[in-house]
């Protein structure tokens, strides 16, 4: 839908723990940001979404996303792989990846930025604060930021 | 110990030659002054011998002279002959007295001379009285004394006399050589003797030497032995101590990457029963009711507690694994950041602070400054209620003997009291037990980490951390660091 900015960015998220994707999902619908949050469960089904892969050919339940919120400590490949591979891939690497983690460790923070992550957020530990993170990021990435209209295709 | 033996054998080897170098040496003096105080005193004999002779003699010649000077007065009475008689009368006195002064070896000899003696002043006395007769005219009288045969007589017992003197002292003289002879035989035997101990003294230093350069060698080959096989067990040692080392840095490792999981995966949960219980108080807090929600806070305390602990627990586990290289440290500066960053807590409390000058010393300065954080806020945080906090850190520099090092050790040893309310000194070391704590979570927050952690970063320097203190009365605190730390502690294990 280019020429518009009325249609909401997709959202991806990649986090291995079911009760964090629940608690975002229920956080995004609470906030009333009206994005689109798609799931993916580590990595590899990362990469696999974004290259279009597998089950997530289809264009149609898999848009492009014009925001990835992702989680580190994932298995088969982790968060700081996924990145890597993302930040090379001249295709994908303009897709702005924040991480969300629950790590705290500065070596991770350095490592994220390093990679090409545009932000780095801890977890919040309440589910308010979840609530006003997903408030906030809504606000800024579909709000304020201006994308490149061929961008979400 | 071997060595020590091998030292000791040498030791005496070495003073029993010598005993035998000098033993040797004095028996040949002893030889060679024997031989010559033999060679002297039969030397002296044989003159003393050949003197009497002479001496005797002369005597016998001068009676001869003076009777025959005698005789031929008075068958002539010319006084012609009486010249040579008295120069013979004359001259027997000095003679009698010579021949007194010398004294003969031999015995019985002495009394055969003084016999002798009286019978030459006899026959004198008879040459007189017949000579001073003839000179008075009175030939007769004299002629008769002469014919008694009275004279004759006396020159005869004088001529036994002196001849019986005279082979006593030639068979004196004889015997006196041959033990000259025997004595310069025995010189030559002595001079044999020394020539032929000096060669086996000579031979002997030189066999020691060659010996004692072949022990040496022997020892220096023996030392060098010892110190490869030294050499060997201190890279043995060496290569196990780097074994330790390198297992102690896995052992670290895996440390830290539990503590990564502690951290990680244990607060993982909790933060989901903290979130769960959130959205089930904003969802279903009227069907909950009051005791539901009084429930779902407490489980939320629990859970931010754990979380606490976890957190405190990886901060522990972090001093030894994160900690940072030693570097100058300015203890001054170091309090100087704490209290301005407990400033709210210290003028609130109306707490007084004196500070007395600290060293610079090598430290990892962040940690010193979680250790005078935490023993300052706790002194802060356990005041009296009726009493304003008073603290004083204190500093003094200290030499102790050290067995351990075998050698003195400086130590910088400072000293936090404060007049809070103490605790007894039974539990001085309990509580440096991490999670250890004296009082309710009611009466004073905290996990019980602060001390432990303490005790931790003054370990890693090397130091150690002790307390006194009364219930009630007030703590003190007093931290020993070694000025050289690096002999204590395994810089870089991280």
């Amino acid at each position: 839908m280019p020429y518009t900015k009325v249609k909401p960015i997709t959202i991806l998220m990649a986090d291995d723990d079911e009760d964090d994707r629940l608690l975002t999902q229920d956080a995004l619908a609470e906030s009333r940001v009206l994005n689109e949050l798609h799931f993916v469960e580590d990595g590899v089904e990362l990469l696999e979404y974004l290259e279009r892969k597998g089950k997530f050919e289809d264009k149609t339940t898999s848009p492009r996303p014009g925001l990835i919120l992702l989680d580190l400590n994932m298995p088969r490949m982790d968060g700081r792989e996924a990145l890597e591979a993302i930040k090379a891939n001249p295709n994908l690497k303009g897709i702005p990846v924040v991480i969300l983690t629950t790590s705290k460790q500065e070596e991770d923070m350095v490592k994220g930025y390093n990679l090409g992550a545009a932000s780095y957020i801890t977890k919040p530990v309440t589910f308010d604060g979840l609530v006003d993170l997903m408030k906030t990021l809504g606000k800024y990435w579909v709000e304020f930021v201006e994308l490149p209209t061929t961008f979400n295709d | 110990m071997n060595k020590q033996k091998h030292q000791s054998k040498a030791n005496i080897t070495w003073a029993a030659f010598i005993v035998v170098v000098l033993s040797i040496i004095v028996g040949n003096a002893f030889l060679a002054l024997n031989t010559i105080q033999g060679l002297t005193q039969t030397q002296k004999s044989l003159d003393n011998t050949s003197m009497l002779t002479t001496a005797i003699e002369q005597l016998h010649l001068s009676v001869v002279q003076a009777e025959s000077g005698q005789r031929g007065y008075l068958l002539t009475e010319e006084a012609d002959y009486l010249t040579p008689y008295y120069d013979a009368i004359g001259q027997i006195q000095a003679q009698t007295e010579h021949v007194k002064s010398l004294h003969s070896e031999i015995d019985g000899q002495a009394d055969r001379i003084a016999q002798l003696l009286v019978l030459v002043d006899s026959k004198i006395n008879e040459l007189k009285k017949t000579v001073n007769l003839a000179l008075d005219d009175r030939e007769r009288r004299a002629l008769y004394v002469l014919n008694t045969h009275k004279g004759r007589d006396l020159y005869r017992q004088i001529r036994e006399h002196v001849n019986e003197i005279q082979d006593r002292e030639l068979l004196f003289k004889v015997s006196h050589f041959s033990k000259l002879a025997k004595i310069k035989n025995e010189a030559k035997i002595t001079f044999a003797i020394t020539a032929i101990t000096s060669a086996l003294l000579i031979i002997g230093m030189f066999v020691m030497t060659r010996l004692n350069l072949r022990n040496s060698a022997q020892y220096r080959f023996e030392l060098e032995k010892q110190n490869e096989t030294l050499a060997t067990k201190v890279s043995e040692r060496t290569q196990e101590l780097t074994l330790y080392s390198d297992e102690l840095s896995r052992s670290n490792r895996e440390l830290e990457e539990f503590a990564f999981v502690a951290s990680h995966d244990l607060q993982e949960p909790l933060r989901k029963i903290q979130a769960f219980s959130d959205r089930l108080e904003t969802m279903f807090k009227d069907e909950l009711g009051e005791k539901g929600i009084d429930y779902i806070g407490r489980m939320k305390n629990a859970a931010q507690r754990m979380s606490n602990l976890i957190n405190d627990l990886l901060e522990f586990s972090r001093i030894a694994t994160r900690g940072k290289d030693f570097d100058d440290t300015n203890l001054n500066e170091v309090v100087t950041d704490i209290l301005s960053d407990l400033e709210i807590a210290i003028d609130e409390s109306n707490t007084q602070v004196d500070v007395e000058n600290l060293p610079v010393i090598q430290a990892d300065k962040s940690q010193m400054q979680q250790l005078f954080l935490n023993l300052l806020s706790n002194a802060v945080k356990f005041r009296r209620p009726d009493v304003s906090p008073h603290i004083k850190i204190s500093y003094q520099h200290e030499n102790i003997f050290s067995a351990d090092h075998n050698t003195e050790l400086s130590f910088q040893v400072i000293t936090i009291e404060d007049n809070g309310i103490g605790f007894s000194q039974d539990y001085a070391d309990k509580i440096f037990v991490p999670f250890q704590r004296l009082h309710g979570r009611s009466e004073y927050k905290g996990t019980g980490i602060g001390l432990s952690v303490c005790r931790r970063i003054v370990e890693r320097h090397g130091g150690t951390i002790t307390a006194q203190s009364k219930d009630g009365e007030g703590a003190t605190f007093t931290i020993k660091l070694p000025v050289e730390a690096a002999l204590f502690t395994l810089q870089g294990e991280a």
